[in-house]
Order: C-alpha cells, then structure tokens, then sequence
C-alpha cells in the first residue's frame, strides 16, 4: 500500500481528566503534537507531566471508567478518533499505529512461547503473507535468533524481551510506531543497542516514531523534532537541534542544565528548585510559576498561545517572557 | 593512615531455589577513605548492590573481612556490631520503601535519635531543617505518604544523619528521583559532606552523576572490580574495555549554547 | 484507614455479613442488660409451635425457644471471640518468631503447625473435652489450641515479606536491637491478612462449639444453639421447630462471620485493589 506522506498522529489541543478519589486530576491540559509520516519525535518530560497519558490516549487506551477527554481532537491517519468507540479503536491498533512498553513482560504472554506470539500479530495484520516466512524476517529485523521463538518471555534477558515485542509490534507494520520508556528498565549497554535498533528499523521501513521518555540523552540522540511536557501542557517543541541547544522556556533550560549533570564553580549541580506539579491542584496559568524565577504577572493569569522562533526555523515555545521583542520570538501568526 | 572503611578479598555466593549458584561478589578489595566519595559503578546483576550490603552489614559474606575504622566487624559480638555499623547509614533508591508507613516523621526521627541526651524534638527539626524539609516543625507529624517523592528522600537521608555517621552507602538514591529533582538531592549530599565530613560510598548505575560527584570510582562487572581511579579519569579516559563499553553506551547531551532570552532578559 | 473501609464498603456480601454481627453483637449486650427475664423459665406450656405468644415455639419443657437463642448468642460470641483472640495472640507471637528468626525455630514450628493440620480438628477437640470435662473455658482453650497454626502460618509468610522491605534495613543500621526491630517495626506492617484469618477463627470456633454441644460435651446448665439443637433433635418430627431455628442460627452466623472473613482479606490485600 502506497503511504500517503502526511500526518499520522495528530493531538490537537487536548486536554484528559482522571477522576481518582473524588480528584479530578487534570493529565493533559491542552496539549499538541503532531508527527508526520516517516518522521521521529520526542516527547520529553518528567513524571507528572502527561506525557504517558499523551502515548496512552494516542491508541485509545485510557481507561474508560475514570479518565474522560474534555476538548480537542486526535487524528490518527486524518480520521478524528476522539469519540471512537472500543471496536473502532481495535481496528487502528497494530496498524496504523503499534506501541512498545517499558516493561515488556507485562505485554508479552507469560504462558505463551515468543514464537506464536509473533505469528499471532502476523496472522492477524498480514495473514496473506507466507507465516514462518513473516516470523523468520521479523526476527531478522529486531536481530533475535532463530530459537527465541521457542523461549517463553520469562527465559529472555530485559533487552531480548524489548526485541521480541517490538518484533510483536512491527508484525502489525505499523506506521506509527509509539514507544513509551523503552529502555528505562534497560543497563546503559542494553540500552545503546536497542536505540541503535530502533533506529536501524526507522530507517529500514520509513515507519515514525514517536519515542516517549524522562531521558533527555536519548531522545536527543534518536529524534529529528521534540517536544516538552510539563504537567499535561506541550510548552516547547521544535527541532532537535533548536531544543536542546537553544531551549526557550525557562523549564526546558533548567531540565537541560540539569540533565547535564555537570558542578558549577561552587562545586554544586544545577537544579530546578521546588516539587513536581501536583496535577489535582494546578495552579491558574502557567503550571511552572512556582518554580519558575523569571515568572511576569501575566504568567500567574493564563497560558500564552505559542511563539514561534522569528528565524523561521521550526521551535515554538509557549511563555510570556517571549512577548519581550528581541528576543528572537513572535507571536504565533504575526511574524 | 588506615582507611574508613574496607573490604578485604570478600566473596558471597547465592544459592538459587533452581540449585544453581550466582556468584554475586568474587574476591572483592575495597577501600573508602575518611571524606572520600567513592562511586561503585556497574550493572544490574554486577553484584555492586550485593557489596553494599555486606560494607552496611546486612549480609554475611562468605569469605573476606570487612573492616571499620580499623575494626573488623564480621569478629565483633552481636551487640557491639550493632553499635558499631551505626558510623555506617544507608540510603536506598526508593525512599518509600525505606520509611516505615506507620511512622509519622516525628517518629521516624525519634527512632533514630534515641539515646542521645539532647532534647528529641529540637535536634529532629534542626535536622529536618538541615536536609530543606523547613520549617522542620512543619514537617514533624507527617506520615511518609504525605510527602512528595523528593521530601521523603530528603527524610531518609535526614534520619541517617541523625546517628552522625562516618560513612553514608547510598545505592542509587537518585533512579527514583526526577532529572529536576536529582539536582537538589546532590547538592544536599555535597552540603552534608561539606558540614560535616562524612564519606560517601555511591552505589549507581549513572556514569555521568559518578563522573561529576565522586572522587573516586569503582567499575564492578560480574562481581569483580574491573577498574578503579580517580573518577573524572577513569570515566573520561578508561582503560578497561569493558569500562569502555559503558562509557560509549551513554547517550551523550551537549549543554545547551545559550538560554538567550533568559540571560537577556534578567 | 478510608481507602480499607472504601474497599470494604465495595463488598455487598461482606457488608451485610457486618451489619449481621453488629446486631448479633447488640443482641447479645441487649440481653444481659434485661433485668427479670429468665431464659430457664419452664412453664406448661411445652412443645408449643410458634405463635404470637412464643414466636419460635417452646421446648419440652415450655422454655421459649427465641429467649433461648438470643441468650444463646452469648455463648456463641463470647466462644468464637475468645477462641479467636487466644489463636491470634499465640499464633502471632509464634508465626512472627519463626518468620523472623528462621532457622531450626521455623522448622520445628513448621512441623508442629503440619500436624495440627493433618489431626482431624474436632475429633481431637471431642476426645480432649470429653476426657477433661465440659466448660465454656476449656472449649475456648480447646478450640485456640487447635486454630493457632493457621493464625501462625500466616504471619510468618507476611512477616517473612515484610522482614527484608528496606526500612527494616534502615532501622537496623540504626543500631536498634532485633526483638525491637521484630516488635516495632515487622509485626505492625503484617497484622493485616492476621485479621481475616482470625475473621474466620471466630466462624470455625462458634461451629466446633455448637458440635461438641450437639454430641452434649457442654454443661447442661448453660443455653447455647448446640445445646438447643442437641435436645430438639429427639422431636424432630413432633416439633421440628426445636431443630430448625438453632440450626438456621448456627448456619446463618457462621456464614456471616466467613464472608466477613474473605471480604476483610480482600480489602486488605493491595493485589486486588481495583
């Protein structure tokens, strides 16, 4: 089938509640992103700020009893699957549209041998295709040997686990593949190996990615464009490049003087001062205030629309500091 | 001058429920001077956790000698190991688990500073003020649950200073702790080990957080150290091809150019 | 404490098997505080069937059979509450020893607890009372004798859990001794699935009770529903309501007392918390 290049995923000003205890806690307020067909995104942001309710949401598997979407829209392939019911949502997992997880053992069946997991997604996404043949190519492509498919997921190491439900995934050829921490759970040398597949298949089967995770390292050594979640908003996006070596909103510079992990003069780590947002009692405006130093008025009131770098490259950040002229940033739809 | 703390050819072996056997720590040399911080870096299943437990005490190992301050504690008789190993405080990765549930901070401290002839109260605020949890009083009825995940660390490193120890083996108190929030909790360690000296043994999994806070390092691969040095070499420059392997593996983040609105804008 | 009654709450069954024991509980209160009424009474009218005058009946000696099972809860409770406090006590202290300490301390408890298990309960406790004579005190004693190793099976898997969490391990750094550790900071955290085993102690005591009183291994001179259905059954054709009202008792409590069992376990158990 002849991929029509465009948007597969599109989250447009959304926003999810979850009612827990009698909270409403606000998970994603107004948040968008889009990744284009072919193309690999990060979404950056720690815990709290939505960004696996963002992944979640992208397959419909928020669940249903206590989380509610309030406004906006997602766009799966160009059709709106904000109201899809349960069956409908079936029809767009796998394919377009596949995930992998942090922890791979809670997605593979514990009783069940990898082999005919992988034949199952084959069976059910390409059944015109010769099986073994399928399997076979598949675990060619994760780089797994042959005897795994005899392995029940218990008898693997963590990153041949990883390998083998991204085998799952790809059997659907998704092509939007989602993956939501996959390597968190992962050592360091595990880890540059699985990223290093995942960007060997990127590049073998022009499938998008969107790679979901806290570690700045990684996601700015595998995406072409970020994004930045801080409590459920999307606050600064842009290219790789402009992001990390340019970041706009205060958040971002301060997450990366931090991830960087490097002692000042007085011997002592950049931080960013305060706790996490606590999502049940978000402040008015922008969530960042009270950690923020450069905080105006303005901020406390409401959250600005976005600005957009005035060098026309692609970086937008949404914080009032960049309503100051010469800073470099317009106001979105009048530079 | 003898070290703080070391461990001499120590070896434990698990025994698995299959029959088969792990050899978690094999002929381990170790040594932690006073003042010193010292990072003991490898992965998982590197047996670098198992080894901090057995420096703490809270497993026997099966060969080797662990000495403090001159002290060799698997000789000592149960009741002056249990004194002596307080000049030793742990703090784990997930600080959750390492504050009793039921215990109100209050509590929690008094626990900790019981025996000491100093009026309770004061001292647990005093501290809890030292470690960012202020006003101390503030925090004092608080059960564990009531805090954020930073707060709660910040408590169990709070409880480990209040017995006033030499040596403080923390393994890998930052992996439950976001990137912003790392930050904090180090610079809180560094203040400590300003103030008063203590010596930190850092069990993690983090090149980069060792290469930065330690002074020296330890590289430990299947229950044997590989390689160790003065930490911002080793970890630059190493020479084990192993070390290298886990130097190369770590995804690599350039400090941002500029924050040119911020800067311009203050 | 709100999310175990929010849970709780969630079981229907379990709730209203609650609200049964809290009436059964007030009953029994209700009836040692009622001044004049003798349960003992005889009159001359025996064997009467239920009617407005005596809503259950009387017995062959014209005792009216309601009096007798509300003064027979008593019996019931203070028996099955008893027992279950002295299993639970002792299976506590011991089940918390060996799981804590282990070694041969576990071993020989381990053993011991197997061959409770394997003895036939009541057999054992019918032989031990009718060799030591009937009383309430030795048929609680009986009974605590015989249900301790569940208690003590119990916590030493929960205490064998909670021993090697890390604040034990941070509590023992600070130089606190064992016991204390054992005392202070292990036996707290692994009461709660105790509590539900005990939940089901207090069923199983009030039934062994009732069975040894219907073999009349209990004092004649004392009201209990075993004693009750232990006289009616020689009218179970002329006067079946003798029969049928303690046995529906005796069914319906212990009913109650084992679903509040299961739904305080479920409530306290994290893995199904929904």
């Amino acid at each position: 089938m002849a991929v029509q290049p465009g948007n597969i995923l599109e989250i447009d000003a959304l926003s999810v509640t979850y009612r827990v205890r009698g909270k409403t806690v606000r998970a994603m307020n107004a948040a968008s992103l889009t990744v284009r067909d072919g193309e690999a995104v990060g979404l950056v942001g720690e815990s709290g700020s939505g960004k696996s309710t963002l992944a979640r949401v992208s397959l419909g598997l928020i669940p249903r009893k206590i989380a509610r979407i309030e406004s906006g829209r997602i766009l799966i392939a160009g059709r709106d699957a904000t109201r899809f019911s349960e069956t409908e949502w079936e029809s767009l997992r796998g394919d377009p549209v596949a995930m992998v997880f942090q922890d791979p053992l809670t997605y593979l069946n514990p009783v069940m041998r990898v082999g005919p997991q992988i034949a199952e997604s084959v069976r059910r996404h390409t059944p015109e295709l010769p099986l073994d043949q399928r399997v076979e190519e598949l675990l060619e492509l994760v780089k797994l040997p042959s005897v795994v498919t005899r392995a029940y997921p218990h008898e693997l190491s963590g990153g041949m686990r990883q390998r083998a439900l991204l085998a799952v995934a790809l059997g659907c050829r998704p092509r939007l593949l989602i993956a939501d921490e996959p390597t968190t759970a992962l050592d360091v040398t595990t880890q540059a190996e699985i990223l290093a597949l995942l960007k060997d298949l990127r590049r073998r089967l022009g499938m998008a990615m969107l790679l979901i995770s806290h570690d700045l390292g990684i996601v700015a050594s595998a995406c072409e464009r970020i994004y930045v979640m801080y409590a459920g908003h999307t606050i600064e996006w842009g290219g790789a490049g402009a992001v990390f070596q340019t970041p706009a909103h205060p958040y971002t510079v301060g997450l990366l003087r931090a991830a960087h992990a490097v002692r000042n003069a007085e011997g002592r780590f950049a931080t960013i001062a305060g706790d996490p947002p606590n999502l049940a009692e978000l402040p008015p405006g922008c969530p960042f205030v009270p950690r923020c130093s450069h905080a105006l008025a303005e901020c406390s009131r409401d959250m600005p629309e976005r600005f957009d770098a005035r060098s026309g490259d692609p970086h937008s950040v949404r914080c009032w500091l960049y309503e100051k002229p010469g800073l470099g940033f317009d106001r979105a739809g009048t530079g | 001058m003898e070290p703080l703390l070391a461990l001499q050819n120590v070896s434990k072996t698990f025994r698995r429920s299959g029959g088969s056997v792990v050899h978690a720590v094999r002929g381990v040399d170790l040594e932690v001077g006073y003042g010193e911080t010292l990072a003991l870096v490898g992965e998982s299943g590197s047996g670098k956790s198992t080894l901090g437990r057995i420096a703490l005490g809270l497993l026997k190992p099966d060969q080797g000698r662990v000495m403090l301050a001159g002290k060799c504690l698997n000789e000592l008789p149960p009741d002056e190991l249990r004194l002596a190993r307080t000049a030793m405080q742990p703090i784990f990765q997930d600080a959750t688990a390492s504050l009793n549930p039921r215990r109100s901070a209050r509590e929690l401290m008094a626990q900790a500073l019981r025996g000491r002839p100093q009026a309770i109260e004061q001292r647990a605020i005093a501290l809890l003020d030292s470690v960012g949890l202020r006003p101390g009083a503030e925090y004092l009825p608080r059960y564990p649950h009531e805090l954020s995940g930073g707060q709660r660390q910040r408590l169990a490193i709070a409880r480990a200073l209040a017995v006033e120890p030499k040596l403080v083996i923390a393994d890998e108190p930052l992996s439950g702790a976001d990137v912003s929030i790392r930050g904090q909790i180090l610079n809180l360690l560094i203040g400590i080990k300003e103030e008063r000296g203590v010596a930190y043994l850092m069990i993690t999994h983090d090149i980069s957080i060792a290469r930065a806070f330690a002074d020296r390092v330890a590289v430990m691969m299947q229950g044997e150290i590989v390689e160790t040095g003065p930490a911002k070499e080793v970890l630059s420059a190493p020479r084990h091809s192993y070390t290298k392997q886990l130097v190369a593996a770590v995804p690599m983040l350039d400090a941002p150019v500029n924050a040119g609105a911020l800067e311009a804008g203050d | 404490m709100r999310r175990f009654l929010d849970r709780f709450l969630a079981y229907r069954a379990g709730m209203t098997a609650g609200l049964y024991v809290l009436f059964l509980i007030a009953v029994a209160i209700a009836a040692a505080l009622w001044p004049g009424i003798d349960p003992h009474e005889i009159s001359d009218r025996a064997m009467v069937a239920p009617s407005m005058a005596h809503l259950l009946g009387t017995d062959e000696l014209g005792r009216d059979v309601l009096l007798g099972l509300i003064y027979g809860v008593r019996v019931s409770l203070t028996v099955g509450f008893s027992a279950a406090l002295a299993a639970t006590v002792i299976g506590v202290l011991i089940g918390a020893a060996a799981g804590f300490y282990g070694g041969w301390l576990d071993l020989v408890v381990m053993r011991i607890s197997e061959v409770f298990q394997v003895v036939p309960g009541f057999i054992m406790a019918a032989v031990i009372i009718a060799l030591s004579g009937p009383g309430l005190s030795r048929v609680v004693m009986v009974i605590a004798l015989l249900a301790w190793p569940q208690i003590a099976r119990l916590m030493r898997g929960e205490v064998m859990r909670v021993k090697q969490l890390e604040f034990v391990d941070a509590v023992r750094c600070l130089g606190v001794r064992e016991w204390v550790i054992l005392g202070t900071e292990v036996i707290p955290n692994s009461l709660a699935p105790v509590l539900a085993g005990a939940t089901l102690i207090v069923a199983q005591a009030i039934l062994l009770e009732a069975s040894l009183s219907f073999l009349g291994l209990s004092s004649a001179d004392i009201i209990s529903w075993g004693r009750m259905l232990n006289s009616g059954q020689r009218f179970l054709f002329n006067a079946p309501w003798l029969s049928i009202f303690p046995g529906f008792a005796i069914f319906i409590t212990v009913l109650a007392f084992n679903l509040l069992g299961d739904a305080v376990g479920s409530a306290l158990n994290p893995k199904t918390q929904r």
